[in-house]
């Protein structure tokens, strides 16, 4: 195995981790309006991702900057080709991460309301366009003999991108409905059980309907394995969610994210972006890299670093492992705490 | 960007100077400067990023890459001018927002002197 495929099953990780984790935050911001009754149950419901979603955020940090310095004509041909849809998705990731800051900043129950609103949308918003994003990429979009994106963004649109977002739009709401499940208690518990046996209707037969035509279509022997795997992971998940076995549940929908990117994966190599004008302007893992040299460094760097992320990342979720209770968060919250600084020089 | 720096890191010093021997500054000048001094990270970060950027031109990497040849071929122009757009109105109502909160905190003024409970456990705070 050559260093450029080594990064190439490195990002995958790093969106499947990411998908993982911030799958679940983005459920529960979906959830919000719907599962949420009154104030007390809709501030449970950010405390309960409060400690660790800007945590899961730096999955994708990270699985982008491993795009951009590993295969550069990767990052340059996705990001200028997907850039009203990327824009898209980072305004709803600026709005979303402000709602949390802001929404507890004044009693009105309007102020309220408005940042709830805002925060359903900043999470559904990019769970969609995930789906479409990742939908495309297996599929290939129009690029030219210099890899240039020909198409706009009407052209990512088509009924396979869209299924596709269909498919982590419901799965992240399932996995974020499972997630409440397991950290909240009461009436907000039953709530969020009921919603994931609910979702799970719609996500086991969009993923599945998603998973068999992206394997005839795009398919190998090895990702149909794991594509098997993941409908089955689906299907014990919405099970055990349906048992009220919410541990097992919520191991089930992180199983199945991660093999559905392992498999979207598996489908893309030995490309990294398949062009749909012509094979032979494809983006392939070997054209796409970088230099061996910025590789090895890479590699260094990533062996340091990644096992003391992982180990802080662990233990914010140890720290923050209690289920959460209403009369956890019986006194109002910190009103106007210090504000951070912003826009320091790196 | 140097000067606003150095301006802050003088004043940190003075500020230092004035509290030997636990004596407070007595004056008020000290702490009218100090509060208009709240300016200059603000000043120092922002002449830094205008500094660099323009400082580099006609470069984007220094003696290896031109500007005009760093220019994302796939991208137009009415996508740029889309998200130069985007990005002004979002942060120009953030900023609205967050200057409006500030104003409404420094009205409320500033809390009461917490009671010392010395024996009491520390109780999680949940910040949302």
């Amino acid at each position: 195995m050559n260093l450029a495929t080594f990064w190439f099953i490195l990002i995958a990780i790093l969106w499947s981790g990411y998908f993982v984790l911030e799958g679940f935050d983005f459920g529960v911001g979906i959830l919000l309006p719907f599962l949420g009754r009154d104030d007390t149950d809709r501030r449970v419901m950010v405390n309960a991702i409060g400690p660790v979603w800007d945590g899961n955020e730096v999955w994708l940090l990270t699985a982008g900057g491993a795009m951009f310095a590993a295969f550069p004509l990767w990052y340059a041909s996705l990001f200028s080709g997907f850039y009203l849809a990327l824009l898209l998705i980072l305004v709803a990731l600026i709005v979303r991460g402000v709602c949390f800051e802001f929404r507890s900043k004044s009693d009105n129950p309007r102020w309220r309301a408005s940042w709830d609103r805002a925060i359903f949308a900043g999470s559904a918003l990019p769970a969609l366009l995930w789906g479409v994003a990742f939908a495309n990429i297996v599929r290939g979009v129009p690029l030219n003999a210099a890899h240039v994106y020909t198409g706009n963004l009407l052209t990512l649109l088509n009924w396979y991108g869209l299924l596709g977002g269909l498919v982590t739009l419901s799965l992240f709401t399932l996995h974020g409905a499972i997630f409440l499940g397991l950290r909240t208690t009461g009436e907000l518990r039953q709530r969020a059980r009921r919603a994931a046996v609910g979702v799970a209707l719609a996500a086991v037969p969009l993923a599945a309907v998603f998973l068999a035509v992206t394997q005839y279509s795009h398919g190998k022997p090895a990702t149909d394995v794991t594509a098997a795997l993941a409908a089955v992971a689906l299907i014990g998940a919405a099970f055990a969610a349906f048992r009220g076995r919410e541990g097992w549940a919520f191991a089930g929908t992180a199983v199945t994210l991660l093999l559905a990117v392992a498999t979207l994966f598996g489908d893309l190599w030995p490309n990294v972006l398949p062009s749909s004008t012509s094979a032979a302007y494809s983006l392939t893992v070997n054209n796409a890299s970088s230099a061996h040299y910025t590789l090895v460094v890479m590699s260094w760097v990533a062996i340091i670093f990644t096992p003391i992320v992982l180990g802080y990342q662990g233990w914010t979720y140890w720290v923050f492992r209690k289920r959460l209770t209403r009369s956890d968060i019986a006194q109002p919250p910190v009103t106007g705490p210090e504000m951070e600084p912003v826009g320091g020089r790196p | 960007m140097v000067g606003f720096g150095s301006l802050a890191a003088l004043l940190a010093a003075i500020g230092l100077w004035l509290t030997r021997r636990q004596r407070i500054p007595r004056s008020r000048w000290f702490y009218r400067i100090a509060l208009w001094s709240l300016a200059l990270p603000y000043l120092a970060a922002a002449m830094g990023w205008i500094f660099t950027e323009m400082g580099r031109q006609p470069w984007t990497v220094f003696g290896l890459l031109t500007t005009a040849k760093s220019v994302s071929p796939g991208v137009t122009a009415s996508s740029v001018i889309i998200s130069l757009t985007v990005f002004t109105l979002l942060y120009a109502g953030l900023a609205a927002i967050a200057w409006w909160l500030t104003v409404r905190h420094v009205k409320a003024g500033a809390p009461a002197e917490a009671e010392q409970t010395g024996t009491a456990e520390p109780q999680p705070v949940f910040q949302y």
